[in-house]
């Protein structure tokens, strides 16, 4: 079993970087992950531009010490600044040489996107996506709400033989399993997503 | 495809006759022809198909709910040749048949028996669901059983994108579950606000159309290959001035091929 990559919040990757390197070379992985976009910054378009200057310099901290930067994004990220969003100011300003993305296609599927298509924009920026399914529960309120809960690969409705396909064309190497609320036994739901992306054709 | 208006869009200028009449002119203004209303309590069905008749603006359904179907055929005949409509409109799975899949196919039976009415008295019925119907039971789920379990002749759906993308669905592809089913779609856009709480929040919007990020040019290719003609703006939210968001919409629609 190995580790994937290891975390240090952003804002502190520069001055942990090295650091961060002989922890990622213990567990045999080259990769730094990290999130999310403090909040003083969120608010604007300059303030998503900001932020991407930060994750430049972040990134290439971590180039430097041998590591590559992923930013792993929420739904939140996808507000709309006029004709711009967020996540687009995100890729667009930072250097594909040293900023990298971990799209969750459960929260690419709550900014009100098309997981499948969606992904298409991180050719090239990902190696790795974040998995969950998106279920909707029995209704309790008005019939306008939106009963939905995280769930188990395959138990849900996102349309996995779509995400799967783009997930090959664009060189996804490694679907992660994260699922925020297991609602009991955690060891079972990971089970169970897990043979799901078997029987999709996946290997471990 | 022909942009149609939802009137549920403008419901806080729709309040009384001289706020509806003033409205109705602002819609037609803009270049609509086509809208799908419900007559408010304070005109008459015939006040109500003269007005609409007066701004050249021609209504595409007529609302029904329970225990105004069975039985009551002359009155939709009427209804149907005063508004000179050829569809009706219903929605809301009872309570009591959302349980199970049994209970969707108990509902499936009684839509199916109200959609062989309308059809008789020279009505398409259409079911316009929302978010809850993708409840998933088994390999299936609630709206796949409705639409399994209704004849083609009899009941038809109004797929609307916006319940679709809430519902975790991709309606560029999911549309397909209602090919040769669904003449017209109820369309609106996602978008996200700015962030108040944790960061797994999800900070929905609903907004004109082109303006949030749903994959609309897929959707819209989507529709009209499985046979939608029609596609009517239904904004749950304004963004401040709804009559702009109506513009905004027919801007956006119109750059994606549909025609008012």
């Amino acid at each position: 079993m190995k580790a994937d990559s290891v975390f240090v919040p952003t804002g502190r990757i520069v001055q942990q970087a090295a650091a961060a390197a002989v922890q990622a070379r213990k567990f045999g992985c080259d990769v730094l992950r990290t999130d999310s976009i403090p909040k003083e910054l969120r608010g604007s378009a300059d303030g998503y531009r900001k932020y991407a200057e930060q994750l430049n310099a972040e990134g290439k901290a971590c180039a430097d010490n041998g590591l590559r930067l992923i930013y792993h994004f929420h739904a939140f990220e996808w507000i709309t600044f006029g004709d711009v969003r967020g996540i687009d100011i995100l890729l667009n300003d930072t250097d594909p040489k040293l900023v990298f993305f971990q799209p969750d296609v459960f929260w690419l599927t709550s900014a009100g996107t098309e997981p499948s298509v969606a992904l298409k924009r991180f050719a090239g920026r990902a190696w790795s996506i974040h998995v969950k399914d998106y279920a909707i529960v029995p209704l309790e309120g008005v019939i306008e709400s939106v009963p939905r809960r995280f769930a188990c690969v395959g138990e849900g409705n996102l349309n996995w033989p779509g995400i799967c396909a783009t997930a090959k064309e664009i060189g996804i190497e490694r679907f992660v399993i994260e699922q925020d609320e297991t609602y009991g036994d955690e060891f079972a739901a990971v089970a169970k997503s897990f043979n799901a992306l078997r029987a999709m054709g996946l290997e471990a | 495809m022909q942009i149609g208006l939802q009137m549920f869009t403008m419901r806080d200028h729709t309040k009384s006759r001289e706020d509806y009449t003033e409205t109705l002119r602002r819609v037609a203004e803009i270049g609509f022809r086509s809208v799908q209303a419900t007559k408010p309590a304070f005109f008459t069905d015939e006040e109500f198909a003269a007005l609409l008749r007066s701004f050249g603006l021609q209504p595409d359904s007529l609302l029904v709910r329970e225990g105004q179907i069975i039985g009551k055929e002359d009155v939709l005949r009427a209804r149907a040749a005063l508004y000179g409509v050829d569809a009706a409109r219903i929605d809301g799975v009872p309570k009591e048949f959302r349980t199970d899949a049994d209970g969707y196919k108990r509902y499936a039976a009684i839509l199916n028996e109200e959609g062989r009415v309308c059809r008789e008295a020279g009505l398409r019925l259409m079911y316009h669901f929302h978010a809850y119907e993708w409840q998933r039971f088994g390999d299936t789920c609630g709206m796949e059983l409705l639409v399994r379990n209704t004849d083609p002749e009899n009941v038809w759906f109004q797929p609307d994108v916006y319940w679709m993308q809430c519902a975790g669905v991709e309606p560029s592809s999911a549309l397909t579950l209602f090919a040769g089913r669904a003449f017209s779609m109820h369309v609106e856009d996602y978008a996200i606000r700015p962030l108040e709480g944790k960061i797994e929040s999800v900070p929905r919007r609903c907004v004109a159309v082109g303006e949030g990020n749903m994959n609309y040019r897929g959707i819209l290719a989507a529709a009209a290959k499985i046979g939608v003609t029609r596609a009517v703006i239904e904004q749950e939210e304004s963004s401040g001035d709804i009559f702009e968001d109506l513009k905004t919409n027919v801007r956006n629609l119109t750059a994606l091929g549909c025609t008012l």
